[in-house]
């Protein structure tokens, strides 16, 4: 039996907004303390990985690990139906081939319950390894959206170069060239205006604008967004939920033919 | 030709090595494509005419074919819009060993041609353009065709010294390219790790293809390696004829009991099997020798013609000179499988050129007679796609490795299993309809 209650109903409902752009179908693993998501899209470039704490939730039960696989289409076709202040509660039976979702009003005047059929979803998960990255970059999550879209008018293929100077976002396409250069700033009054870079070697990637844009549907979840990155490997985009969990994106990276 | 009911053993035995993919998981692959395979589906599938009409064959202004050329020209640019990287793989010269094999499939042609002609006068469409789908051949012709045209595009040729699947197979063994994409179930017998099937996306919406691992094929079947090339034998592959009576499932039982064909062969009922000559050439030398020996006796008593004798004195002589040693054919065959003749690995250079438009163009429209304007937007796609893809993405599994999951996977191979057995058992009820739809898979 696994139980799972949130105040903060909106939080399950944008992470899933977050990937359903991204992967189809995916698999939510509960363990008695946390509730995880680890997904590819198709063509196996980029991986998303969820996790929330149990710590996060007013009220977690999970007798036995279990594994819901879920479309995410149609779960954002439910959690549609939640409003923004809802409490969210996610029910299954350890045997079962659907999982409950309830939405109560914060007055507690209205009540509603969904259930969505589960599926056994054939993916294969991927060991990842916690690494030092040779940058890592802190900056508001508005920022980063804006500077994507911004990005996509010129072309589809973008290069992210982090030295002492700053971290520059560079753009070519058949219209222009693109260049974003943004600065270290650890003065702004709000933390999270910040801008902090951390670096022990320049590192420059280049990546597919249009995953990155499929990133930035998690800037709703927190103010602030962390990018990783050292040569010749994935960066990770770092969505921090609250004290309770992070939404994290991997990309790999473009590589040089020659290289190869 | 491939190994006979290998794909539908495996499906029922291993479950687990094969899987439906979406095309674009292929992203960022290299692929050895088996060309010659490739061709013949064209041949065979690209055709213009309707129901009421014998189906043609696309032809150009002077009546030469051009179905392959368009079959191949889409779909490699198919290939490069999804991010894979192509490389087409030619027949070479065939293994002598296969001269009974391509025996029996010209005599087949033979009896098509006559069944083509015979439903010709009668005016039957339908078997005509049945007939006439078997008379099919790809001959050097459209192999060079297709080369010119693959390397106007820019894609790499290879031409293999014997057969395309072991050639295929061997580039996938070294890390060349990551899997071989061919029908023929050989493919696997030759050791590629990763076999891909069902790559004709008929239909472009929805592209899914088959993926066959080669080392969870073998585990599924409980087999080693040694073990599944005489299984495959034992099914039926190009090289040789099989035992009579052991269909797959005896088969697979067969070498998980006895381990090779040596040992089987020791042990089967012979009166249930029928064991060809060719596995036991000495032997069956021997009992020739023996008939001989009876009959020469039996007619020496009754005191025969002197021009019988001439020619037996002639069937003497090749005995003697047939004393050596005779190989039996599944360890020929077997042979074949694990040493087959290849290219090494330092003469196989992968290069991905833009392509040529301007020859292109000229080969396509000029010499092929193809719509110009039809041409130069597929070109201006290929560039588009090739620029896209000039620098290749990485995958996210080359970075990360996957997590195996036993327990999951046994309980996923169950449950396919089981839907399988309930898919066969509700299609047995709706009396067989349309089950032997037009696939490529059962036209060779």
């Amino acid at each position: 039996m696994f139980e799972a209650r949130l105040t903060q109903g909106k939080v399950f409902k944008q992470l899933i907004e977050a990937l359903k752009d991204l992967v189809q179908e995916a698999n939510i693993d509960c363990t008695d303390d946390e509730m995880s998501i680890q997904a590819m899209d198709n063509s196996h470039v980029a991986l998303v990985a969820v996790c929330l704490r149990s710590g996060g939730f007013d009220h977690f039960r999970c007798d036995r690990p279990i594994s819901l696989g879920f479309n995410a289409t149609n779960m954002g076709k439910i959690l549609k139906c939640a409003g923004n202040d809802d409490i969210i509660t996610l029910k299954a039976e350890d045997e079962g081939d659907s999982l409950a979702l309830v939405f109560e009003s914060p007055s507690q005047d209205r009540i509603a319950d969904f259930e969505l059929k589960l599926m056994d979803i054939d993916s294969e998960q991927l060991g990842i390894p916690d690494t030092e990255y040779k940058c890592t970059i802190q900056m508001p999550s508005g920022e980063f959206q804006r500077i994507i879209r911004d990005m996509q008018v010129l072309g589809d293929t973008l290069a992210i170069s982090c030295t002492k100077e700053g971290v520059k976002f560079h753009v070519e396409g058949d219209l222009g060239v693109g260049n974003v250069l943004i600065r270290q700033n650890n003065t702004a009054e709000k933390e999270e205006d910040r801008v902090l870079i951390e670096m022990e070697e320049p590192v420059e990637l280049t990546f597919a604008l249009r995953y990155l844009n499929f990133f930035t549907k998690a800037t709703s979840l927190g103010p602030t967004v962390i990018l990783s990155m050292s040569p010749d490997v994935p960066v990770v985009v770092e969505y921090p939920i609250g004290e309770t969990g992070h939404i994290k994106y991997y990309l790999a990276p473009k590589i040089d033919e020659d290289e190869d | 030709m491939g190994i006979k009911g290998l794909a539908k053993l495996l499906s029922d035995e291993a479950p687990d090595c094969i899987r439906e993919v979406p095309l674009s998981s292929l992203h960022g692959r290299k692929i050895a494509v088996d060309a010659s395979m490739a061709i013949y589906q064209f041949l065979i599938a690209v055709r213009s005419g309707g129901p009421n009409a014998a189906a043609m064959m696309l032809t150009n202004a002077d009546g030469d074919t051009t179905s392959h050329i368009q079959g191949i020209f889409n779909r490699t640019i198919r290939f490069i819009t999804e991010g894979i990287r192509p490389v087409y793989v030619f027949d070479g010269k065939p293994p002598q060993f296969k001269s009974g094999e391509l025996l029996k499939r010209r005599e087949k042609r033979l009896k098509a041609e006559e069944a083509l002609k015979a439903a010709a006068e009668s005016g039957d469409i339908e078997e005509q353009d049945k007939q006439s789908k078997r008379l099919v051949r790809a001959g050097t012709k459209e192999n060079e065709d297709c080369k010119r045209l693959l390397s106007l595009m820019g894609i790499p040729v290879i031409n293999a010294p014997c057969e395309a699947e072991a050639q295929a197979a061997a580039l996938a063994r070294s890390g060349k390219v990551y899997a071989t994409a061919t029908e023929d179930m050989d493919a696997l017998t030759f050791r590629t790790p990763i076999q891909v099937r069902k790559m004709t996306f008929a239909n472009a919406s929805k592209s899914d293809i088959q993926q066959i691992n080669y080392d969870k094929a073998l585990l599924g079947l409980g087999v080693s390696h040694d073990q599944f090339v005489d299984l495959c034998i034992l099914l039926g592959c190009d090289y040789c004829e099989t035992i009579r009576g052991i269909g797959p499932k005896t088969a697979l039982r067969l070498i998980k009991e006895h381990g090779n064909i040596e040992t089987i062969l020791k042990h089967i009922n012979r009166e249930k099997y029928v064991v060809p000559e060719s596995y036991e050439p000495m032997e069956a030398r021997e009992r020739e020798k023996a008939e001989n020996r009876k009959k020469k006796e039996e007619e020496q008593d009754t005191d025969d013609e002197e021009e019988e004798g001439g020619s037996r004195k002639g069937d003497d002589t090749e005995e003697k000179e047939e004393d050596e040693e005779l190989i039996p054919v599944y360890i020929e065959a077997r042979r074949l499988f694990n040493s087959h003749e290849v290219l090494p690995d330092s003469a196989i250079d992968l290069k991905w050129k833009e392509c040529q438009p301007e020859p292109l163009k000229t080969f396509l429209v000029d010499e092929m007679g193809f719509n110009p304007e039809r041409v130069a937007s597929s070109i201006e796609k290929l560039q588009k796609a090739f620029k896209a893809t000039s620098k290749p993405q990485a995958r996210m599994d080359s970075f990360f490795a996957v997590k195996s999951n036993p327990e999951l996977d046994a309980k996923r191979a169950a449950k396919r299993k089981a839907e399988a057995e309930a898919a066969k058992s509700s299609k047995k009820g709706a009396g067989k309809k349309g089950g032997t739809g037009g696939g490529f898979n059962k036209k060779r």
